[in-house]
């Protein structure tokens, strides 16, 4: 009998596991490859371009609705006032509809539009202002205080202060963002930040003329000639005016002193400070915070694993070679212009030039130095 | 002896418990998969072929197709002499997409990938490469999402993720789907979140060249020129990037046979690597001690298997040697369960958690059924540890590379259409490279 039961038991041990497995190999679901996501994390703009996509097609074949919600087909003169909301709409401040306006339309003040608003012409925002998403044909207009839930889309916009653009704010041309904004992410082929002037001339650029050319890496620092790379497994520190021609690999903090001229990359896995006026012709990449000194030009991307703080009047990226920066955390100051795409994993935001105080976030850990060049 | 495969099994337990927990609680570190714009490289992508004449066309059509500058993407099939109808499908495609493909066909020189990459690597002049297999089908972001980690000049290699595209065959083949999403998705990233060794698999990845070419360049004496890079680049202090985003379908083998023939050729030189590697990684002072630690367990996992096949022969050898009871089946089975268990469920909660980050639910129910393919890859595995020791080294018993079976099936013959090949189109690197 206790072997019967023992028997019994094994069995089932054996046996239970298999059953799902069994039906699911007799009936077969999900059985299609794993889907890859083919262009929408690398494309910015990809979603304003589907909709706008979808929405000609909607329009072309007579469709009232789209994603849910009904379309609402109006033709308006550049800048006009006064949507025909309906009573609910105007009482409870809220429309669902989507409004396709052919023109140019400012929205009505106390309203916010939880569906697409779409306008062949300008589009203005009313302050306060909530807006699911926003495609404009011409210049986008988000007046202070604006929320832009998914994503704003234009030939132009401009961000004003206050601004909260928790999805994709992305243009033809340029964005322009004020002070106090909120974003994740921002992409033009120019994004400026201006200050309450609406411009920050930053600092003078000194040429590599100026600078003295490292011909020798302090003890500590490994040189490979061959990959023109210099390795350092301890903290370092490059003084001011330097200028050298090679990649520059740190496994701890690094800090470059002002007006350095670098021809080649930085890499650090700790905290990196570029000091203000420096000039980078490659990439700036840390798994700590990095931090930009007033006036520096980066040619290539800034990537950081924690943070990234921009100080005023600096230029990332070149009319002619785009850039990326991004870190979970980053925060640029008026007066610099991104060739390219910003993207804040989870806070981005905006500040007046004086936000180049907020030095502390990079150089908490910067407090010793292996070695110094 | 029993203690110590206990110890083994113990430890590559524990280290799949941390990597799944990691994937499904820890901090993930993805820092290069938010670089949209950028002055994007000059790079020179790879399809290596031997014999592929099913399935170049797909693969080549596909990298036309990708989201990267014209201008700085070369492609090169290098064909390394193919006895069918490769060169002609390849030449056919070059004739179709004039001037962006330069086809390098190899028609001697020593067998082997690695050889086949190494001469195909002195014809460019481009600062990376990228190395795709003949059955790989690139999505349109691949390219750009492989090179995004290269602005970082740490970085020497960039690893993507394999994910199969003729799931639907047979049983096999959801099965392997099963144990590509735990070894890319959790096992992978996990390395690449815990700052350990992410590893270069040979497709689907990126390389840059200076980088190569400091380590030493391509070894055409081995049997995974992936895993000998691998490690390579680490002691010469380059990094290993896992793009978990990078992701590219290939097709898996649809009959057993094919795959243990696929996984003993990966064992033999894996193991390899662990032999000409281990001794310089634990040596290495440059690395920490847990990257020295993980670099070891990596290189030892293809021993694990002969190892846990000799662990139940001890454990049958102690159950009989010690009494004999009535209840031996029973308890003979308990024990199969229990002992195995320790060395493998940690690696079934791996895919069961990659299951759950892809979202894929209806897959799960699997599960149980990869303890059957466990079974065939750990008798494969362990077969394949004895040839190396034993029969491989009997004279002219040397190098062969065996080449995965492919399943699909040309579509358009291409006869006709390389007749009408353009002299003026075709830019071909026909090369005879004695050994």
């Amino acid at each position: 009998m206790m072997l019967a039961v023992l028997l019994l038991l094994t069995v089932s041990v054996l046996v239970v596991p298999l059953l799902p497995a069994l039906r699911e190999w007799r009936r077969p679901r999900d059985v299609v490859p794993l889907p890859i996501d083919e262009a929408d994390a690398l494309d910015p703009p990809h979603l304003a371009h589907s909709f706008s996509a979808l929405l000609a097609d909607a329009v072309g074949t007579g469709a009232t609705h789209l994603g849910g919600s009904s379309i609402t087909y109006l033709v308006l003169g550049e800048g006009s006032v006064g949507l025909p909301l309906r009573p609910a709409e105007i009482q409870s401040g809220r429309s669902d509809r989507l409004w396709h306006i052919d023109g140019g339309v400012q929205l009505p003040e106390n309203i916010h539009f939880y569906a697409e608003v779409s306008a062949s012409g300008g589009l203005r925002t009313a302050a306060d202002g909530v807006y699911r998403a926003l495609w404009a044909g011409a210049t986008a207009t988000l007046e202070p205080g604006t929320t832009v839930l998914r994503w704003a889309h234009g030939q132009e916009v401009h961000i004003g202060n206050g601004c909260h653009a928790t999805g994709r704010v992305t243009a033809e041309k340029t964005v322009t963002v004020a002070q106090g904004v909120d974003f994740m992410l921002l992409h033009a082929p120019q994004v400026l930040f201006v200050g309450h002037d609406g411009r920050f001339p930053g600092r003078p650029q000194v040429g590599a003329a100026l600078c003295l050319a490292i011909t020798e890496w302090p003890t500590g620092v490994v040189w490979d000639g061959l990959v023109r790379r210099a390795f350092a497994r301890l903290a370092l520190r490059v003084d001011a005016y330097r200028s050298w021609r090679a990649d520059i690999v740190c496994l701890a903090d690094l800090v470059l002193g002002e007006y350095c001229q670098a021809t080649g990359s930085l890499k650090a896995r700790g905290a990196l400070h570029v000091g203000a006026g420096s000039h980078i012709s490659g990439s700036v990449v840390a798994g700590g915070a990095i931090h930009l000194g007033a006036g520096c030009n980066v040619h290539g991307s800034l990537v950081s694993e924690t943070a990234i703080v921009v100080g005023p009047g600096c230029t990332i990226g070149t009319p002619h070679q785009s850039a990326t920066v991004a870190a979970p955390w980053v925060r640029i100051s008026a007066g610099t212009t991104v060739y390219g795409t910003i993207w804040a994993e989870e806070k981005g935001e905006t500040t007046q030039p004086a936000g180049a105080d907020a030095d502390g976030i990079a150089r908490a850990d910067l407090s010793t130095y292996g070695a110094v060049v | 002896m029993m203690g110590v495969v206990m110890l083994l099994l113990t430890v590559y337990t524990l280290r799949h418990y941390v990597f799944s927990l990691n994937r499904l609680f820890g901090k993930q570190r993805h820092p290069y998969a938010s670089i949209v714009s950028a002055d994007w490289p000059r790079v020179t992508i790879f399809v290596a072929a031997h014999n592929e004449e099913d399935v170049i066309q797909d693969c080549l059509e596909n990298l036309m197709r990708v989201d990267y500058p014209a201008d700085r993407l070369v492609v090169m099939p290098v064909n390394d002499r193919s006895s069918d109808r490769t060169r002609e499908i390849v030449d056919a495609v070059v004739a179709r997409f004039p001037g962006r493909i330069t086809p390098f066909h190899r028609v001697s020189g020593k067998p082997g990938k690695a050889a086949a990459l190494k001469d195909a690597t002195a014809l460019i002049d481009t600062d990376f490469i990228i190395v795709f297999d003949a059955d790989y089908m690139p999505s349109r972001g691949l390219i750009r999402r492989l090179m995004a980690p290269f602005f970082d000049p740490e970085v020497g290699a960039v690893m993507g993720r394999v994910v199969p595209h003729n799931v639907g065959a047979n049983l096999l083949t959801r099965l392997l789907d099963l144990e590509r999403s735990g070894g890319y998705q959790v096992d992978q990233q996990a390395r690449m979140n815990l700052g350990l060794v992410p590893q270069y698999g040979g497709t689907v990845g990126g390389i840059r060249i200076s980088a190569l070419e400091s380590v030493g360049g391509w070894h055409d004496d081995v049997l995974a020129e992936d895993t000998d890079l691998t490690y390579r680049l680490l002691l010469g202090g380059w990094l290993t990037v896992y793009h978990n985003r990078a992701e590219c379908y290939e097709e898996v083998p649809q009959n057993w046979a094919v795959r243990m023939r696929q996984i003993k050729r990966w064992s033999k030189g894996h193991n390899q690597a662990l032999v000409r590697h281990s001794g310089a990684l634990l040596r290495n002072p440059a690395l920490s001690l847990i990257e020295r630690v993980d670099g070891f367990l990596l290189l030892g996992v293809y021993m694990m298997s002969p190892i846990l096949l000799f662990g139940w022969v001890l454990s049958l050898l102690m159950y009989f040697t010690v009494s004999m009871q009535v209840l031996a089946p029973a308890l003979l089975l308990i024990a199969f369960m229990a002992h195995s268990a320790l060395g493998n469920f940690a690696a079934f909660f791996e895919i069961a958690t990659a299951v759950h980050l892809d979202r894929s639910r209806q897959r799960i129910h699997l599960l149980a059924f990869t303890f059957m393919g466990f079974i065939v890859s750990a008798v494969a595995i362990a077969q394949s540890v004895l040839e190396q020791l034993l029969w491989d080294r009997l004279p002219g018993k040397g190098f062969h590379w065996d080449k995965t079976v492919r399943y699909r099936r040309a579509a358009v013959p291409v006869a006709a259409a390389s007749g009408a090949l353009s002299g003026a189109a075709r830019t071909t690197v026909t090369a005879e490279i004695r050994p």
